[in-house]
C-alpha cells in the first residue's frame, strides 16, 4: 500500500509531464521524418550526380563508342537513386512476398 | 491495447504514416514524461522525437517479446543515456532553477518539496533515477522496467527501494 510520502513523490515525479494529447508533437515528429527523407534523397542525388559526371568524363576521354552506354548507365543510376525509397520499398515487398510464398 | 500497438507497428513496418501518427499519439505522453525526469525538457522532446523516428525505421525488428510501450521506453532510455553523457550535469542546474521558479504548487506539493525531491533525484545514479521514474511515475512493473533498462530484476528492485528511501528522507527532512 502506498504511503502518503510515496504519493507525494509520485506526484512530484509526474509534474512537468507533457499533455496526454499533443498533436503538435506528432506534427514535429512527422516533419522531422520528412526532413530526414529529403536530406537522404538530396545526398543520394548529389552522390549519383557526381558518380555519373565522373563516369561520363572518363568515358568521353577514352572512346566515343562507350559514351552512349555510360550515359545510359548514368541516367539509370540517377533515376534509381532519386527513387531510392520506392525501389527499397518495392524490394522489401518482393522479398516479403517470396518469404510468405516459401512458408 | 497491446494487440492494437503490435498491429500499429506491423502497419508502420509496411510504411503506414497514419499508423505511425497513431503510435505517437498513444505513447508520446509516457515517453516524454519519462525522459523529462532524466534530461532537460527541451532535450527530452528532442530525444522523444528521435525515439519515434527510430521506431519508424526499426519497426520491422520488433519481435513481440516485450510490450510496445516497453520497447519504446528502451529506445528512449538508450538515447537518454547518450545525451546524459554529453550534457546532463550542465542542463540539470538550469532545469532545476527554471522548474522551481515556473512551477505552481499542485496536489499539496510545495515548491520546497519539489526542490528537495529533485535534488535528491539528481544525486542518484542515472540508472536509479530511470528505475524510480519508470516504476513510480510511469507505473511500469519491476519486470517491465528491468526489460526497458536491460538490468536484472533484482537490480531494478534494489534501485527502486534505495531511491524511494532517499526521496522519502529528502521529503521528511524538508517537511
Amino acid at each position: 500500500m502506498k504511503s502518503d510520502i510515496d504519493r507525494r513523490v509520485a506526484n512530484i515525479l509526474r509534474e512537468g509531464a507533457p499533455p496526454r494529447s499533443d498533436p503538435m508533437f506528432r506534427v514535429r515528429v512527422l516533419q522531422r521524418l520528412e526532413l530526414r527523407r529529403f536530406k537522404r534523397r538530396l545526398y543520394s542525388l548529389a552522390i549519383a550526380a557526381c558518380g555519373a559526371t565522373g563516369v561520363t568524363v572518363a568515358t568521353l576521354s577514352a572512346n566515343a563508342e562507350a559514351t552512349g552506354v555510360a550515359l545510359l548507365c548514368a541516367v539509370v543510376a540517377v533515376a534509381t537513386f532519386a527513387h531510392a525509397p520506392i525501389v527499397g520499398y518495392a524490394w522489401r515487398r518482393l522479398v516479403a512476398g517470396r518469404g510468405r510464398g516459401a512458408s | 491495447m497491446e494487440d492494437a500497438d503490435a498491429a500499429l507497428l506491423s502497419a508502420i513496418g509496411e510504411g503506414s504514416e497514419r499508423a505511425f501518427g497513431q503510435l505517437i499519439d498513444r505513447h508520446q505522453h509516457g515517453v516524454r514524461a519519462f525522459l523529462r525526469r532524466l534530461v532537460s525538457p527541451s532535450d527530452a522532446d528532442d530525444i522523444a522525437q528521435e525515439t519515434f523516428l527510430a521506431a519508424w525505421t526499426h519497426a520491422d525488428t520488433y519481435r513481440g517479446g516485450a510490450t510496445v510501450r516497453s520497447w519504446l521506453f528502451a529506445i528512449a532510455w538508450r538515447k537518454a543515456k547518450d545525451c546524459h553523457r554529453r550534457r546532463f550535469r550542465q542542463r540539470q542546474r538550469e532545469t532545476q532553477y527554471h522548474e522551481l521558479h515556473a512551477a505552481v504548487a499542485s496536489d499539496g506539493v510545495t515548491a520546497e518539496d519539489r526542490l528537495a525531491v529533485q535534488r535528491a533525484l539528481a544525486s542518484l545514479p542515472l540508472e536509479q533515477q530511470a528505475a524510480l521514474t519508470l516504476c513510480l511515475a510511469n507505473e511500469l512493473t519491476h519486470a517491465e522496467a528491468a526489460a526497458v533498462l536491460g538490468m536484472p530484476l533484482g537490480t531494478v528492485k534494489s534501485h527502486v527501494l534505495r531511491g524511494r528511501e532517499r526521496l522519502r528522507l529528502a521529503l521528511e527532512e524538508d517537511p
